[in-house]
């Protein structure tokens, strides 16, 4: 909401400066959100008089003025076609800089000096119009600031207005607010208009035929108009709030409306078949071109009004073509009515529409104001476009809007904000805002104004009490009363305790967004598809089922810089559909890692062969620490054939390990071997939460150190020899030490060597025991796995 | 005897001068001192010898012990200095550091925040991110067709449901299952259907709280946003609080810190532009139609709830001037933050 301090100061004297205003009124809830000082760029712009203006010699549309411009003459040379002698500019200096970061300087155009420029109305900011320069009033005098020749000095602010404040719409309502903080005398326009023209029913017929969408409509013709450009105070107004200039009819109903908040639209009565104006639903099919130029198809839920036979404007939203005033109008209805706000705002989004009466009608505007609004506009069409106000407007109210009274308790007020207000001085604060109250015992009873819908419970009466006394002087408290245990659970210690311990394992954390490409799911070939039917883009359109495609693309993007060595995880949220069809859908927090590039960076820090599988599988083996844990192999899910495993412990199937498959590498046009570990956050955390750590007493006895090296089949699993060894008597742990493939052994056979660690909890172990188990254990393993003793 | 003893004091001194290896040096040692040496011979002898004799011998015997023993600890240091010395490291080589990983700073900044609200006895709840119409308006006192709706621009999923819009959706889960007394946070993502430009996007971090009990007051909300305040900007922080409004909340505020960078003496200063306060976030006492949807009666019990953007507040305090880092991931930004513990 845009207004100017001067157009405000016209209904409430304040003695703020606008900093202060601004100040005062963000404090009480209208947000500021800019202001712009107009005669800040108009510093070195005065008054000139055109005392002589000859055609440029050298230039056919040019001419050379000599201009006074108080201390002395200046030669400026002028482009614009109605320059002429004896008349009154406005002239920028050298050295101004206006609007838009003009700079003017002293310049040679075609050979002759130019000390200056004649400016048009758009070129110092004060209108649109470039047709020629500006012409000001005769009685001004040569070499006083344009500012103050021309009242400009004057501040556009602009509010931020929440939604529930519709009455903060208009100007009018700011000084309200400004009254209800202050207590200063607000003084509204009152109109004083003549009813010298024929009723307003002598050729106008009115009906509403859905009463219940509109329960006030108000009606008044004004005859013999004359339609043309606004005056010059009620354009630059109308250009400060940003408002298009379109005539002086538009123009006064667009200045009524930002003046006090009512919508206001003019038809050309001349324009409607069978002079009728009907409030109505549109039927289905019907057509209308509205304003803006836009056809729109309507219905049945939208509220129209239409002439004896066609659709004349959307309710509340905006007028039709083939109604709407012009050059050659004479005879102007103008309607100012109260329509039901949910109907407005249904209409205007169905019809992808945003005006500034829907805003108003939406939000709700003040039924009371409809007829005071219309005299209004009528006195001012009357003294700027002419013609003849008609006799008995129509007013058509059939059941008066009733708002029902509210008490206020003032303990309750009290008790919820922590002040300390008297009845009086509540009922006192209420009475500025336009309240009217009368006091029983505790309660006040109060009947709120017509041009605040919001208020309808106590508790509105109670913030208004807390806004206009200001928040700033209510006091904080500590408030510490009573126990409070906060729980933490083991999901939330699960995320935590990951995220610790992988950034102390070098791992970047990442977070990606939820809502992925449609693409990325399907090369991963997601079975689920979780659509967004109004994604943020057209490609964006899925939320992710994976984490993988995300951290594959922040890879991509981080080798493109020239990383080499990526270490990344994320925690976060993936989504998939619910069991029941019209159930949200599942959430599950998820963990993946990623690793790729060489160990270290440099070989002084340390080894820097590539990483591989095993890393990652150390990883995974460091986080699940636990003897249930098993790796089976695995190919699908984007994971590389014979290169990655599924992880499980005991039966249940908590994540995938291993390295990308390539196709999966090329769509994300990655170069280089990455590896992945996926693992649900919640088996982490239950797993953990569950684990039973009893202690056990140290043991007294040493153990007996062997190292066993056998050669067995490709094809056997180490896991396999390995718990085959745990089995044998007195094994209390095994090391595997080292795999060998290669010249010394026959093709298709690998050796395995292992450190075993033996202990005899009651007892050392003689050199024979040690010996005799390891015997044992060679004969399982040549049973089971055909292994021999290398 | 004593023209012996300086002998062998003598002898014994000049071999242990002469030598620079510490072998040798054990050697004269066992050789000199040890238990088989002349020294030790003369020494148990000292019996032997008439009395008046012995407190000379003796003497002269330990002060030869003396002189060898300190000759061979002397010459041990000097081998041992020349050892060191003679070999040198060139000390500003780079060190092999642990690799340390970086946490994301909006998750470094989700745990300092949820410490803080700990520490005042507030507990951390979860909530889904995919909600339904009910939870995130509805229940919260925005019907269909209240013009509040347009503040949150919403994205819709084709099979039901909707992608929050805020945090607020886990007051109400929670209020639906939990009795009063109520003291909550909850942290995470939301969605507003924006177009993703320097200071917007349209997935975003929130923290919101919840506390709900008997003759809970504005007071209390304004103490408990204060201490937030202080804990995260320092304890000079100030805390203002202008009207605002929120459909779920009544008396509906926003609040802003004093400015913890210029203090409000910069004119040009980024974060607060010369206004001396940065704009947090938003906050009130909880609607009693909030609390009638979810079956807390409004007589018996307030309550207040606040909110804030996690990326707003980090870009405050970390100076990152586009919103957009957060998701994009590139290393070079993350790693700015790794001292964040």
């Amino acid at each position: 909401m845009k207004l100017t301090t001067n157009w405000l100061g016209e209904y409430i004297n304040c003695d703020w400066t606008w900093m202060e205003l601004v100040t005062r009124l963000t404090m009480t809830g209208l947000e500021f959100e800019g202001a712009k000082e107009l005669s800040k760029d108009l510093r070195c712009v005065v008054v000139g008089h055109v005392l002589s203006c000859e055609k440029h010699p050298d230039a056919d549309r040019l001419s050379v003025c000599t201009v006074d411009i108080g201390e002395n003459k200046v030669t400026i040379v002028c482009g614009a076609p109605n320059v002429e002698t004896g008349q009154n500019v406005a002239v920028a200096l050298p050295g101004s800089t206006l609007p838009g970061n003009f700079r003017i300087k002293k310049t040679k155009i075609r050979g002759i000096e130019s000390f200056g420029m004649i400016c048009a109305e758009d070129e110092i900011g004060i209108g649109e119009s470039h047709e020629g320069i500006l012409i000001l009033e005769k009685d001004l005098i040569p070499g006083d600031s344009i500012a103050s020749a021309l009242n400009l000095d004057d501040t556009i602010i602009d509010f931020e207005v929440t939604p529930n404040r519709p009455d903060c719409l208009s100007v009018v309502g700011i000084a309200r607010e400004v009254h209800a903080i202050t207590g200063k005398t607000l003084k509204i326009p009152d109109s004083k208009i003549e009813h010298t023209g024929a009723p307003t029913t002598a050729d106008t017929q009115i009906s509403i035929e859905t009463p219940l969408d509109c329960p006030r409509y108000t009606v008044r013709v004004v005859r013999d108009v004359k339609v043309g450009p606004s005056p010059r105070w009620l354009r630059r107004r109308l250009h400060a709030i940003g408002q298009k200039s379109i005539n002086n009819i538009v123009d006064i109903t667009n200045f009524v409306m930002m003046e006090l908040g009512q919508p206001l639209h003019a038809f050309d009565l001349l324009k409607l078949s069978e002079r009728k104006i009907i409030v109505r639903r549109a039927h289905d099919g019907e057509k209308l071109q509205t304003l803006d130029g836009d056809e729109h198809r309507l219905n049945q839920d939208v509220l129209i009004i239409a002439d004896g036979e066609k659709p004349i404007a959307l309710a509340g939203i905006m007028g039709g073509q083939n109604s709407a005033v012009d050059e050659g109008t004479t005879d102007i209805v103008i309607e100012s009515a109260y329509f039901v706000p949910h109907l407005i705002r249904s209409t205007r989004k169905s019809l992808g529409l945003q005006t500034e009466a829907a805003t108003r009608f939406e939000r709700g505007a003040d039924w009371s104001i409809c007829q005071r609004a219309s005299d209004r506009a009528a006195e001012l069409i009357s003294q700027y476009a002419g013609g003849e106000i008609s006799s008995e407007p129509v007013d058509v109210f059939p059941t008066p809007i009733e708002t029902p009274p509210i008490s206020l308790r003032i303990e309750r007020a009290n008790a919820l904000l922590s002040t300390s207000f008297s009845i009086q001085e509540a009922s006192k604060l209420l009475m500025r805002l336009g309240c009217e109250t009368s006091i029983e015992e505790d309660i006040i009873n109060i009947n709120v104004p017509s041009f605040r819908p919001d208020l309808l419970r106590e508790i509105d009466i109670i913030e208004e009490l807390g806004r206009i006394h200001g928040y700033d002087n209510i006091k904080g408290s500590e408030r510490s009363n009573g126990s409070w245990l906060t729980d933490i659970n083991i999901h939330q210690q699960a995320k935590e305790s990951l995220r610790r311990m992988l950034v102390d394992f070098g791992y970047d954390e990442v977070v990606t967004n939820t809502v992925v490409e449609r693409e990325w799911e399907e090369i991963i070939e997601a079975k689920e598809e979780i659509e967004i039917v109004n994604p943020p883009t057209e490609s964006q359109s899925l939320l992710r089922t994976r984490l993988l495609p995300s951290l594959l693309e922040v890879s991509r993007r981080n080798f493109n810089q020239q990383e080499r060595s990526l270490k990344l995880f994320e925690i976060g949220k993936c989504f998939s559909n619910p069991k029941e069809p019209s159930a949200l859908p599942t959430e599950d927090t998820e963990l993946a890692v990623l690793c790729s590039g060489p160990r270290n960076i440099s070989p002084w820090q340390g080894d820097i062969s590539i990483t591989d599988f095993f890393d990652i599988k150390g990883l995974t083996e460091r986080i699940i620490d636990s003897p249930d844990i098993t790796f089976v192999p695995f190919a699908n899910k984007g994971y590389r054939k014979g290169h990655s495993a599924q992880i499980n412990i005991a039966t249940k199937t908590v994540g995938y390990v291993g390295q990308v498959s390539s196709k999966l590498l090329e769509a994300f046009d990655i170069k280089q071997s990455v590896f992945i570990l996926e693992l649900q956050v919640n088996a982490i955390a239950e797993l953990w939460h569950n684990q039973n750590i009893r202690f056990s007493s140290v043991p007294k006895y040493p153990t007996a150190e062997r190292d066993l090296s056998i050669v067995v089949k490709d094809e056997v699993a180490q896991e396999d020899v390995r718990s085959t060894i745990m089995k044998g008597k007195w094994v209390e742990h095994v090391e595997f030490l080292d795999i060998y493939i290669g010249d010394q052994l026959q093709d298709g056979y690998k050796s395995l060597s292992f450190s075993l660690a033996l202990r005899d909890p009651d007892a050392t172990l003689t050199d024979k025991q040690a010996d005799s188990t390891i015997g044992n254990i060679l004969k399982k393993l040549s049973e089971l796995f055909d292994a021999k003793l290398r | 005897m004593l023209e012996e003893l300086l002998q062998l004091q003598e002898t014994a001194v000049e071999k242990i001068l002469a030598t620079n290896q510490l072998k040798v040096l054990e050697e004269l040692r066992v050789q000199y001192l040890g238990r088989k040496s002349q020294l030790r011979g003369i020494m148990s002898s000292l019996g032997d010898l008439p009395a008046d004799q012995r407190p000379e011998i003796g003497q002269a015997a330990g002060s030869t012990q003396n002189a060898i023993q300190t000759a061979l600890s002397n010459q041990v240091n000097l081998i041992r200095e020349a050892e060191e010395s003679g070999s040198r490291i060139d000390v500003t080589l780079p060190g092999r550091a642990p690799t340390l990983g970086t946490r994301h700073p909006l998750i470094s900044l989700s745990y300092e925040l949820t410490d803080i609200f700990r520490g005042m006895g507030f507990e951390l709840f979860d909530g889904p991110e995919t909600e339904d119409e009910y939870h995130n308006f509805d229940a919260l006192n925005t019907p269909q067709d209240h013009p509040a709706r347009d503040l949150h621009d919403t994205f819709y999923l084709k099979k039901g449901g909707l992608l929050r819009t805020h945090t607020s959706t886990v007051q109400i889960r929670l209020m639906e299952n939990r009795p009063p007394p109520i003291r909550m946070i909850s942290l995470g993502r939301c969605y507003r259907k924006e177009t993703v430009d320097a200071t917007h996007h349209f997935a975003f971090h929130q923290i919101e709280g919840l506390f709900v009990d008997h003759n809970v007051s504005f007071a209390d909300l304004k103490g408990t946003i204060e201490a937030m305040g202080r804990q995260l900007l320092g304890a000079k922080t100030q805390v203002r609080f202008r009207s605002h409004f929120f459909p779920f909340t009544e008396p509906s505020v926003e609040y802003d810190f004093s400015c913890s960078i210029c203090d409000g003496g910069n004119e040009e200063c980024r974060i607060c532009k010369g206004t001396g306060w940065i704009e947090i976030a938003g906050a009130g006492m909880v609607d009693p139609a909030v609390f009638e949807s979810v079956g807390y009666d409004p007589e018996t019990y307030t309550g207040f709830a606040f909110g804030m953007g996690l990326e707003r507040i980090a870009m405050i305090r970390y100076g990152i001037d586009d919103v957009r880092l957060f998701l994009e991931n590139d290393l070079r930004f993350i790693r700015q933050f790794s001292n964040l513990r």
